[in-house]
This record gives structure tokens, C-alpha cells and sequence, in this order.
């Protein structure tokens, strides 16, 4: 019976980790490839996004912090059939808020951040506008009850 | 039934993981809304990001999930609520590490080849990505 726990708990662990880890030292790899393709370019003023070039080493950077914690928790809970709560609770902040970390290292990049700041400055602009033209009414209305009394 | 009387450490993981969740969940939306919103941002690479949001949303529901599991819980019968969230939460871990791994690649594929030679294997990505995990969390 306790056999059979553990070759669960194996399978369940490799088919979730196993990919972790893959991803953690692919992504590594890969990204190491990038910059120093990227630095060649950079060398020969070839570089056309430096931003990117500097954004680059956090991508496997991200994975590896956020999901390290998550990975040696597992393991231990696996090997010793016990739980430390620093661990868990780490564990379960990394999880839960992974999807706001891609966010902000995937999506937020100088074209959307455009895009945001456009978005932002148009509300702003419309408000302006919409409160002067407020204010030019009162005025109006103002100037005319002083024009009638007067 | 509600379950009022969970444990100290019970309760600092759910109010770590109800925030955090949250935060996730809003952020994954509001890429989301950022791409069906604007026509500038339906290009090939972004899409790409679009559907690592979106695993990552799923991941965070599952997250999400699990601190209203804990709240309400099921009764001993009711099994498959907890499968389903399980299911859920392992689907989307599994699905952002292949888009990940997807990106990744494409990256490193952009640079000898351009990306428009890339999208017409777009369905196989979706299937890699999406459909792949979801097989696989069955298991």
C-alpha cells in the first residue's frame, strides 16, 4: 500500500518537476544563446532593441527564483512525508502570483507600456477637457446673471 | 458547510494565496483586455504572450480556487470538486511551463529565421501548449 503511495507520489512529481526543470535549464540555454548572439551585435553596432538585450537574462532568471522554493518543498514533503510551513507558505506565494511576474516580464514591454501611457494621458486629456468646458459654462452662466442684474 | 475553525498557519497560507491569486489574476485579465482591445497588439508574437497569460490565468484560478476549497468544504462524497481544482491547477502550471518553453524557442528561432515563417504552425503551437497539458493532468 505504501508502495504503491510512493510510486504515485513519483509519477505526480515527475510529471509536473520534470517539466519544471526542463523549462528552468532550456530556457537557461536558450537564453544564453540570445544575449551572446545579441552581444556580437551589439558589438558590431548591430543592436537594434538594447532594452531587450538587458531584459533578456530575466527570463530564465523569473523561473528559476519563482519556482526553486516550490521544487525543494515538494521534494522534501516527498522524501521526509513532512511539511515546514516557511517552506509552504513561499511555496504558495510563488505559485499564486507567477502570472503577474510573466506579466511583467512578457507582456510589459516598450510598445505596450507605450500603449498604457497613451491610454492613461487620453482619459487624463478628457477629463481636462470635459472640466474646461465645465468651467466655461459656469462662467457663461455667471456672466449672464451678472449682465441681467447689472 | 462553512468551515470557520481552520488552523493559524491554515489561515496564513490562504491569506497569502488569496492576494497573491488575485493580483495574478487581474494582471493575466488586464493583458487579456490589452490585446482584444487593441488592433496594434493582435500580432503573431503577441498572441504568443496572450496564451502564456492565459495559462497563467488558469493557474492562478486554480490558486483562486483552493482558498474558497478550503473555506467550503466539500463533504467527503464530493470528490470532484477537489479533482477539478487539482486539475485545474496542475493543467495551467503545466501549460505556462510549455509556453514558456514555446517562446523560448521561437526566440531563438527569430533569429536566423523571421516570425512570419513560423506562424503558420501556430495551431500545432496551441495544440503543444493547451492541449497537450490537459492530457497529460489527466494522468
Amino acid at each position: 500500500m505504501q508502495q504503491n503511495e510512493l510510486l504515485m507520489d513519483l509519477l505526480m512529481f515527475f510529471m509536473y518537476y520534470l517539466f519544471l526543470w526542463f523549462a528552468m535549464i532550456y530556457n537557461s540555454f536558450v537564453m544564453f544563446y540570445i544575449r551572446r548572439t545579441l552581444k556580437k551585435l551589439k558589438e558590431m553596432n548591430l543592436m537594434k532593441d538594447e532594452q531587450f538585450y538587458q531584459k533578456i537574462k530575466f527570463f530564465p532568471l523569473v523561473l528559476i527564483i519563482w519556482w526553486i522554493v516550490p521544487s525543494i518543498h515538494r521534494l522534501y514533503m516527498m522524501v521526509y512525508r513532512e511539511d515546514i510551513f516557511i517552506l509552504a507558505a513561499i511555496h504558495v506565494f510563488c505559485e499564486s502570483s507567477y502570472g503577474f511576474a510573466n506579466m511583467m516580464l512578457y507582456a510589459l514591454n516598450p510598445k505596450v507600456k507605450k500603449i498604457i501611457e497613451k491610454k492613461i494621458k487620453g482619459f487624463f486629456a478628457k477629463e481636462e477637457k470635459k472640466r474646461i468646458e465645465d468651467n466655461t459654462v459656469d462662467l457663461n452662466s455667471a456672466n449672464s446673471y451678472l449682465n441681467v442684474n447689472n | 458547510m462553512n468551515n470557520f475553525t481552520l488552523d493559524y498557519q491554515n489561515q496564513i497560507i490562504l491569506a497569502i494565496s488569496l492576494p497573491s491569486s488575485s493580483l495574478s489574476m487581474l494582471a493575466t485579465s488586464f493583458v487579456l483586455a490589452l490585446h482584444f482591445l487593441n488592433p496594434s497588439l493582435q500580432n503573431f508574437p503577441f498572441r504568443l504572450i496572450v496564451y502564456l497569460q492565459t495559462a497563467d490565468f488558469i493557474m492562478s484560478f486554480g490558486q483562486f480556487m483552493n482558498v474558497f476549497m478550503h473555506n467550503y468544504r466539500p463533504s467527503d462524497d464530493d470528490y470532484f470538486l477537489c479533482h477539478l481544482q487539482a486539475y485545474i491547477s496542475q493543467y495551467g502550471a503545466l501549460s505556462t511551463m510549455i509556453w514558456a518553453i514555446i517562446i523560448a524557442t521561437l526566440m531563438v528561432l527569430s533569429l536566423n529565421r523571421t516570425l512570419k515563417a513560423i506562424e503558420k504552425y501556430e495551431k500545432i503551437l496551441i495544440f503543444i501548449g493547451f492541449h497537450f497539458p490537459a492530457l497529460l493532468s489527466i494522468m
